[in-house]
């Protein structure tokens, strides 16, 4: 009962906020408070199994809705890329990353870099300096996101700067014409492809980038616009002979076969 | 420990199915078949509780993945004797499309994010498992049989992801009295499915 936040809840308040909590129904700051007490406390908290034990009984009433398909392989993709453990208050990935831009040393990297990928770095360091010194639960939750964000960020530049990397500028047309954007592939490794300067797709479509080869499109799986302003698709693994990156707006849950034009999209080249 | 070898020796064995917590035994020690083989399993689970939660198709995928994500990365942490795989995997499910779902609002400052979360899987693995597969019906009839004001304060909570302060608002009710229908409503469900909760055991006809 060191913690002094267990301290400033009482096992009678925690008891209170059984039901929201077991429903996940509590905000944010309550609920690491909750989750702080129980962690802490030595009593038994009965009231938490007594609700709780109804909660699978609400899942009965889910109805199974099948994904769809493309869902599975990016599931997989993204299990098998190395990004395990992100450490907990580390800006190793984003250092080690600015330092593979920098290094004038590799001159095919600095070629290919756009020049707004200083920009992109710069925006994931503000994201990991701004989390440090959190001091909550809640607060050390959020952090973890956005240094999750920030290292896959810094994940996909390491990726551009290799000179292994298969890697795509892209670039948005006339109507999304601030869209700009990369695709990096390394020999091995996981792919990325990054993409800011979009709008959230509208309500009931989703964004859907594609691999080409020779024309003939294959989806590299769904978009969607982060609140940074990211699109990001990590742990991706390009088609052979991929020559084009595309990026298209499909109805919401993907389609198989793209069904316009590109609104984005960027040459391949190795 | 990832071992190609190895994950398809333990496939070849398989000629009785592993169970769902067999699968989450194998997919701690790194196993991806397993978790493929999981994903076939609950996607549609998975995929239909966050497509409710988010009511977005593109949000829902995420919500998948990132729970898969959590899925994998925790394994090791599951214990069967705290709760059902099924019961765990669905709970990290909830969280993950709650928590989408908050962090795209307006008023928040968090990131969204396509990458895992590592450490903020907290799932309220609490309770013990409640064994039998429920009949929905029966379910649905006691929530139904609950006073209106509680049942909509369940369903504000749990299908629809609002928070207290949001459900209090949403409701023109008192953030307390809010707290209470939701605990209250949750234990009446509990004496009204009885035997069904307390033995995991259902059997509404008696047979």
């Amino acid at each position: 009962m060191a913690d002094p936040m267990a301290a400033s809840m009482t096992c009678q308040e925690a008891d209170d906020l059984a039901g929201l909590y077991v429903l996940d129904a509590l905000e944010p700051a309550d609920q690491a408070l909750v989750q702080a007490h129980l962690d802490s406390c030595p009593g038994a908290h009965a009231a938490f199994s007594e609700v709780g034990e109804v909660v699978p009984a609400l899942a009965s009433l889910i109805e199974p809705v099948d994904a769809p398909a493309a869902l599975k392989a990016r599931v997989l993709a993204a299990i098998a890329t190395p990004a395990r453990a992100v450490p907990a208050v580390s800006v190793v990935p984003e250092t080690s990353a600015r330092e593979a831009i920098r290094d004038e040393a590799i001159p095919m990297a600095a070629y290919r870099r756009p020049a707004w990928a200083q920009w992109v770095l710069a925006a994931a360091a503000v994201l990991v300096i701004a989390t440090l010194g959190s001091w909550s639960i809640v607060l050390q939750e959020r952090a973890s996101s956005a240094e999750a964000r920030a290292a896959v960020l810094a994940q996909a530049l390491t990726a551009m700067a290799d000179p292994t990397a298969q890697v795509a500028t892209l670039r948005g047309t006339a109507d999304v014409a601030g869209a700009r954007g990369f695709a990096a592939f390394p020999k091995s490794g996981p792919g990325y492809i990054v993409i800011v300067g979009l709008q959230p797709a509208p309500s009931g479509k989703t964004y859907q980038a594609w691999y080409l080869v020779n024309g003939v499109p294959t989806s590299a799986g769904l978009m969607s616009v982060g609140q940074d302003g990211y699109a990001v698709l990590s742990g991706i693994t390009e088609v052979d002979g991929t020559n084009l990156i595309a990026l298209t707006v499909e109805r919401a849950g993907g389609a198989s076969q793209p069904s316009g034009a590109p609104i984005v999209s960027g040459q391949v080249t190795a | 420990m990832r071992n190609d070898g190895q994950s398809s020796n333990q496939r070849a064995i398989g000629t009785v199915p592993a169970t769902d917590e067999m699968l989450l035994t194998r997919i701690a020690t790194g196993e991806q078949g397993a978790l493929s083989e999981l994903y076939d399993r609950y996607q549609g689970l998975m995929y239909g509780m966050a497509s409710r939660i988010t009511g977005d198709p593109a949000l829902a995928q995420d919500v998948v993945q990132d729970a898969f994500i959590g899925i994998w990365r925790n394994a090791a942490r599951y214990s069967s004797s705290r709760a059902s795989a099924r019961t765990w995997v669905l709970s990290i499910t909830h969280h993950r499309a709650v928590d989408v779902i908050r962090r795209r609002r307006p008023s928040s400052e968090l990131p969204d994010t396509d990458a895992p979360a590592p450490s903020s899987l907290i799932t309220p693995d609490v309770w013990p498992e409640v064994s039998g597969r429920l009949d929905a019906d029966a379910v649905r009839g006691a929530l139904g049989s609950l006073p209106s004001a509680q049942r909509e304060a369940i369903e504000l909570a749990y299908f629809s992801g609002l928070t207290q302060q949001e459900i209090a608002a949403r409701t023109a009710t008192p953030l307390g009295t809010v707290k209470s229908r939701v605990r209250l409503g949750l234990i009446q469900l509990r004496g009204l499915l009885g035997d069904a909760v307390a033995d995991g055991v259902r059997d509404p006809e008696g047979n």
